[in-house]
């Protein structure tokens, strides 16, 4: 390339590389800047929706604030707003907060069930629309209260309550099978597929939620309100039509392959609990069509542990822990098969999925089903279960030293 | 300049004195000691003071002239018979030899020779006897290694070529030098292994060398920049070192070694990207450790070009992608800063930079207190006065630490200048800037030469072979061949047929 040239193809280059900067400062937010809001609740209101928001408040949690008093205070605000539509909320935010609104850290959408049995689909579309929260924050509803209630109570050892919800429902459906962890990509995903409606997690709050939303909350060792996860709400499409007992949500996991963990009571020969903890599952669900009706197959495998033993059964012997695996399987699925009933009489909603797993499987024998019963499939649907157990250990002693007491 | 007019040796030893003591402008530290044996002989013995070993000179050169010269074997000599007489005979010195201009006859008196001239004949004998105050080898300290030769070079042009000599025992070993400067007269050597080092490359550097024209040449530095190949960038296309086995380990590679007299720098060209992550230390410990160091070091490279930049990108415009736990932990340390974090990382940085330039200028005995005006006023007082926050401070440690990783400081400069563009691209757009930054400097990277080899190969160009002893360290056995990036002649350093 000639000198002149060159010079040309680099001015021009400069030139184009010029416009990069035209979109300046565009979006610049200092942190301290912004109000995280760790927490959002939706509620009905008499009039459109009432919006909660959880607000963290930096210099009240971090220990090593500067300049500041640090430490002291609540460690969240919580501000509602009564709004014809959802977005109307963050324009009343910003006439009553010193900083502008971010969604970036959103960990829990708490919806009250009163909004919830109304339906919610319209209510998520803005949430799944803003580019700003990240669509995997956890899902619940408030159950028997507001969303509001909810986010008001102040929790001890995690001091944003937000961040206290998403950590325990991280754990929570890991170490115990009783509840879901549903993120607002997955709830929506499961209400607009085909054959499946979705689930949500259900939060109380046990006590008052005014006296839990003063800072005195914090300052007992046995604090008066606190929130807890419990039972699972069932919605048929966007709207909530009841909940799930403690065995069926376990029964519900099982089927449809979200247990971590779960233990449970087998009463051993003298009818004294032995308590097993299933370490490793996973559910395989298989659909086979015969003579033109599809047949669901689902078969569990779990890999146990003996954690507690009440009985004085030898579990030396070979033959005790065979009767305890036969046991353990029977009960797994009892589970599945009880809660599947009680699903289908109760609010005949496919939560677990079934339907989808014809579609996926066998679209054409969906299509007919869809067409021979509707949307009472569910109730006549042949399913057949099978669980294999294996336990693997019983823990560094055999038998129970209660059985050796002297009399 | 205007040059001087040199005329030539005349026959009259008292001509040529005055020529001289005119050519140097009456220089006191010029001596001329005159000797007549004989009533027919005069001999002058001419030396600039302090150039010369004045023990040898006394000793042997003035001694043997007083015992040789006698006036029965003087006797019925012409001037050009006296000449050769003492230049056989009488003086015993291993580097001897006969001038007959004034010219180089100036040039090697001012260079450490001594110069015995004899009435009547237009000739000089010139004994080479450098002798002046040497710093002794010692311990190189700009690339340190724990395990490896703890000698450096000197500023002595003679001593180094002896150092990378003794390591290098081959006849095709080669050295030429040339004087370089109009006004200094700087010699500068280069040395080559004839039979690796690819011819072209050879007669590139001595022609480039060729092209200087400047009045003085004081440090290797001068011949770097005015032989490189690209003048406009941050990244150094000539690699130095003061370590021989440094140097030794580039000539064996097939590269040319530049030194200049007067600086322990020694250049070696050509040079890639990659060699500047590389210390001599890797070669001498496990391939393992050496691998590993390597990734560090480029791995401490980019901190030290972008932590800021990515600090001030993240947490003004990206501030989802932190965790949530870290940004109102941020968030609580920003509280009461009053300025944004682009002007926060722009000011540390500075003071950092700053504080840095004082440490190097800084008489060693008052060092102390820099360093406790460094931590003290900088670190903990501008935090607790909410000047800036805590993690900004954590970001320009660990990013001064980084720099200090990458063994060859020029590198280590060129990220330091780059951080401040990074900072101002993430202060206006973010990420996106950065990507945008990233974007161009690779593609700057890859437009460099060095003496016309791509800069960042094995890299780019990719040469797969190459990547062996480049982005990692394979153990010796595997190292069959050299690498060929240099273009070079002989690829076998091991007999590959085993």
């Amino acid at each position: 390339m000639d000198p002149k040239k060159g010079r040309t193809f680099s001015l021009l280059l400069f030139a184009l590389l010029g416009p990069l900067l035209l979109s300046g400062c565009w979006e610049r937010k200092e942190l301290n800047e912004m109000a995280f809001i760790l927490a959002m609740g939706l509620d009905k209101a008499e009039s459109g929706y009432k919006v909660t928001m959880q607000e963290v408040i930096p210099s009240a949690i971090s220990s090593q604030t500067v300049g500041g008093s640090g430490g002291g205070g609540v460690p969240v605000v919580v501000s509602s707003f009564t709004v014809p539509t959802i977005y109307e909320a963050d324009r009343k935010h910003s006439l009553i907060s010193s900083r502008s609104g971010y969604k970036g850290h959103i960990r829990v959408l708490v919806i009250g069930e009163e909004l919830a049995r109304a339906g919610i689909a319209e209510t998520l579309d803005v949430l799944n629309r803003s580019r700003e929260p990240r669509n995997d924050y956890y899902v619940m509803v408030a159950k028997g209260t507001t969303a509001e209630e909810v986010l008001k109570v102040l929790t001890p050892l995690d001091k944003i309550p937000a961040n206290k919800l998403f950590s325990a429902m991280d754990k929570a459906y890991k170490e115990s099978a009783k509840t879901v962890a549903v993120p607002l990509y997955q709830f929506i995903e499961d209400m607009i597929y085909e054959g499946v409606n979705p689930v949500l997690a259900g939060v109380e709050v046990s006590g008052s939620a005014n006296e839990g939303s003063k800072k005195s909350n914090l300052d007992e060792s046995t604090p008066k309100t606190i929130l807890r996860y419990h039972s699972v709400a069932v919605f048929k499409r966007d709207k909530m039509i009841g909940w799930l007992s403690d065995n069926e949500a376990i029964g519900y996991n099982y089927i449809t392959n979200k247990v971590v963990k779960s233990s449970g009571p087998i009463p051993g020969d003298d009818g004294r609990p032995i308590v097993i903890e299933a370490l490793h599952t996973s559910t395989k669900r298989k659909v086979k069509v015969i003579g033109g009706e599809p047949h669901i197959y689902i078969h569990v495998k779990a890999e146990c542990n003996i954690e507690e033993v009440e009985s004085r059964d030898n579990l030396e012997s070979e033959k005790v822990i065979t009767k305890l695996v036969k046991k353990t399987e029977e009960r797994i699925i009892s589970r599945m098969k009880s809660a599947v009933e009680q699903i289908n009489e109760d609010y005949n909603a496919d939560i677990m999925g079934f339907g989808q797993l014809i579609y996926r499987a066998k679209p054409k024998v969906w299509a007919r089903l869809r067409q021979q019963k509707g949307d009472d499939y569910l109730k006549s649907l042949p399913i057949h279960y099978s669980a294999s157990v294996s336990i693997t250990r019983i823990g560094v002693t055999d038998k129970s030293f209660i059985g050796d007491i002297k009399e | 300049m205007k040059d001087m007019n040199f005329g030539t040796l005349s026959p009259c030893l008292k001509d040529n004195q005055m020529q001289l003591v005119q050519l140097l402008g009456k220089s006191t530290d010029l001596l001329i000691k005159e000797l007549q044996p004989d009533r027919y002989t005069q001999i002058a013995v001419i030396y600039i003071d302090g150039l010369v070993d004045t023990q040898v000179l006394h000793n042997s050169i003035l001694f043997s002239l007083q015992e040789g010269c006698t006036p029965d074997r003087l006797k019925d000599l012409d001037a050009g018979q006296k000449l050769d007489l003492l230049h056989k005979r009488i003086l015993m010195a291993g580097d001897m030899s006969v001038t007959h201009d004034l010219k180089p006859f100036v040039h090697q008196l001012l260079s450490g020779n001594v110069m015995v001239m004899v009435d009547g004949i237009s000739s000089a004998l010139r004994i080479g006897l450098p002798g002046w105050e040497d710093r002794n080898v010692s311990e190189p300290s700009s690339q340190t290694v724990v395990r490896g030769p703890m000698e450096g070079f000197t500023e002595n042009l003679r001593t180094n070529t002896a150092l990378i000599r003794r390591k290098i025992k081959d006849s095709q070993l080669w050295l030429e030098t040339v004087e370089i400067g109009r006004v200094t007269q700087t010699s500068v050597s280069i040395m080559y292994l004839t039979h690796i080092a690819s011819p072209d490359l050879v007669q590139e550097v001595k022609r480039r060398l060729g092209k200087i024209d400047i009045d003085g040449i004081l440090e290797s530095g001068y011949i770097e920049e005015l032989i490189q190949d690209t003048v406009a960038t941050p990244f150094p296309t000539i690699y130095n070192s003061d370590r021989p086995d440094t140097i030794a380990a580039g000539i064996l590679e097939g590269k040319v070694a530049i030194l200049v007299d007067g600086t322990p720098f020694v250049l070696l060209v050509p040079t890639f990207f990659v060699a500047f992550f590389q210390s001599a230390e890797d070669y001498y410990q496990r391939a393992d450790i050496g691998s590993l160091l390597r990734f560090i070091r480029f791995l401490s490279f980019f901190i030290t070009m972008l932590a800021p930049s990515l600090y001030v990108a993240v947490t003004t415009y990206h501030q989802e992608m932190i965790p949530t736990t870290l940004v109102i932990s941020l968030a609580a340390q920003r509280e009461s800063v009053p300025f944004p974090a682009f002007v926060e990382a722009l000011l540390m940085e500075l003071i950092y930079e700053i504080l840095r330039e004082a440490g190097v200028r800084i008489p060693k005995n008052i060092g102390q207190a820099i360093s406790i005006v460094g931590t003290l006023v900088i670190g903990q007082a501008a935090v607790s006065a909410g000047f800036i926050s805590s993690a900004m401070v954590i970001i320009v440690s660990i990013t001064a630490i980084s720099s200090f990783v990458i063994p060859e400081t020029g590198m280590a400069i060129a990220a330091r200048i780059m951080r401040f563009a990074f900072i101002v691209l993430a202060g206006f757009i973010g990420l996106y800037g950065i990507l945008c930054g990233v974007f161009i400097v690779v593609m700057h990277l890859a437009s460099l030469r060095s003496f016309g080899m791509p800069y960042m190969s094995p890299i780019a160009p990719y040469q797969s072979n190459n990547l062996k002893d480049s982005l990692f360290r394979f153990p010796w056995p595997l190292l069959k061949s050299r690498p060929a990036n240099s273009k070079i002649q002989n690829l076998n350093r091991q007999d590959t047929t085993k």
